[in-house]
């Protein structure tokens, strides 16, 4: 196919080389910018995962060593024994939140109002910006969805350190909860549990400088910014 | 394999925390699941790791299921494969560029039954070729270049031809 692509051509391209996985970083999350605001692109990108997973039927079926489902047992075991945020929150940390953002983003396929969809992100809001100007964000949360979308405006961690997210829920007592590492000058969405929704009303969040790999203590070491999730309308006017 | 409202069922059971849901769940659906991750990772210390990985994110995320828009096949394939993808990522990071592995085992003819296979055999066979060794082998478009022979410009605009052709037959 040699002529140029029209518009609708160009994202069934693209929707199909993001389900396959094709797309480098920057061009993965501008898609999955997208995603969050485009529900026609939400169906496509379905549309092909569904195309795609028929070929599981072509595949014949391996069997995985027997120890592997004790395993998994044990571990949900171990789950049911411990509910709570904060196992979640160590699962979240656990290296699969690439993989929850998938799902979380696909979960917005129901979300077929405009209206909603433009809203998706935007319930509770929070303003970091140092006093400097020189590191600013801005922290969207949607309970609806679990997603947290933390976009870049300015700055960077100092050299040799990463930016890491964290909930201070209210109350004096309140231990604060690791919410997962910011991308470098980039825009970072995180799916949140549950679990975790009801805490963040009226709850600070707050950005610390760690080592790489985050905060090995499960406390901030060293807090650059924090500021209240309050209603977004307070900074919309809606 | 399962029909997909019994798979369905179980998810709903899991969503519950229903612990023998899961084991069931994981009985019926590990078989292909696995033979895919066999494909997509090196060694398979790495695939039995993706697997569970995958089983133990399915138990999760299995309340966000009744709104992914998705079927519980695609639904736990799309969640595996980011998974695999991510550790694919990662290993190309230590060790770029990626060294073009063989292809995937050939399947056999009368096991091409999927309506991928089906749509694929209608497109132009190289652009075919790389979609599926995109899809099943979790190759990046470096890997897709050096196994056809083709700078990379070429390669994305093969596969993004192809991907057109395709969804217009997969929307039949």
């Amino acid at each position: 196919m040699t002529a140029p692509m029209d518009r609708r051509e160009e994202d069934v391209a693209l929707a199909g080389e993001y389900a396959l996985g094709l797309l480098d970083p920057a061009a993965r999350q501008a898609f999955e910018r997208r995603l969050m605001a485009e529900p026609a692109l939400r169906r496509m990108t379905a549309e092909w995962l569904e195309g795609f997973a028929t070929a599981l039927e072509d595949l014949a079926p391996e069997t995985p060593s027997a120890r592997i489902e004790s395993e998994l047992d044990e571990r949900v075991s171990a789950l049911l024994k411990r509910r709570g945020g904060f196992s979640l929150l160590r699962f979240l940390a656990g290296g699969l939140v690439a993989a929850l953002l998938a799902l979380a983003l696909l979960a917005a396929l129901t979300v077929t109002s405009p209206r909603v969809s433009a809203h998706l992100v935007a319930h509770y809001q929070a303003d970091l910006r140092s006093e400097d100007g020189r590191l600013h964000f801005t922290a969207r949360f949607d309970p609806s969805s679990g997603l947290m979308a933390v976009t870049w405006h300015q700055g960077r961690a100092a050299s040799g350190r990463v930016l890491q997210l964290w909930l201070y829920p209210r109350g004096a007592a309140a231990v604060p909860v690791p919410l997962g590492l910011l991308a470098d000058r980039a825009d970072t969405v995180l799916a949140l549990p549950p679990e975790l929704a009801a805490r963040m009303a009226g709850g600070d969040v707050g950005i610390s400088g760690e080592r790489a790999g985050g905060s090995q203590s499960g406390f901030p070491t060293n807090l650059i910014l924090r500021a209240t999730l309050l209603p977004a309308g307070i900074f919309t006017g809606t | 394999m399962t029909p997909s409202r019994e798979v369905e069922a179980l998810l709903r059971r899991m969503a519950a925390r229903d612990r023998a849901a899961f084991i069931t769940f994981y009985r019926r659906t590990s078989g292909r699941l696995f033979a895919l991750l066999r494909r997509m990772m090196p060694t398979p210390a790495e695939a039995e790791a993706v697997l569970v990985d995958s089983y133990l994110a399915a138990w999760r995320e299995s309340g966000r299921f009744e709104t992914s828009g998705l079927g519980p096949y695609a639904w736990l394939v799309h969640l595996a494969r980011s998974l695999a993808l991510d550790r694919l990522r990662a290993r190309r990071q230590i060790a770029p560029p990626d060294a073009p592995r063989p292809p995937g085992p050939p399947r056999e003819r009368q096991r091409q039954r999927s309506l991928l296979s089906f749509c694929l055999a209608g497109i132009n066979a190289e652009d075919a070729a790389a979609i599926e060794a995109a899809y099943l082998d979790g190759a990046g478009y470096p890997e897709l270049a050096a196994r056809q022979g083709v700078p990379l410009d070429r390669m994305r605009q093969r596969v993004r031809g192809g991907l057109v052709d395709l969804m217009i037959c997969l929307r039949g």
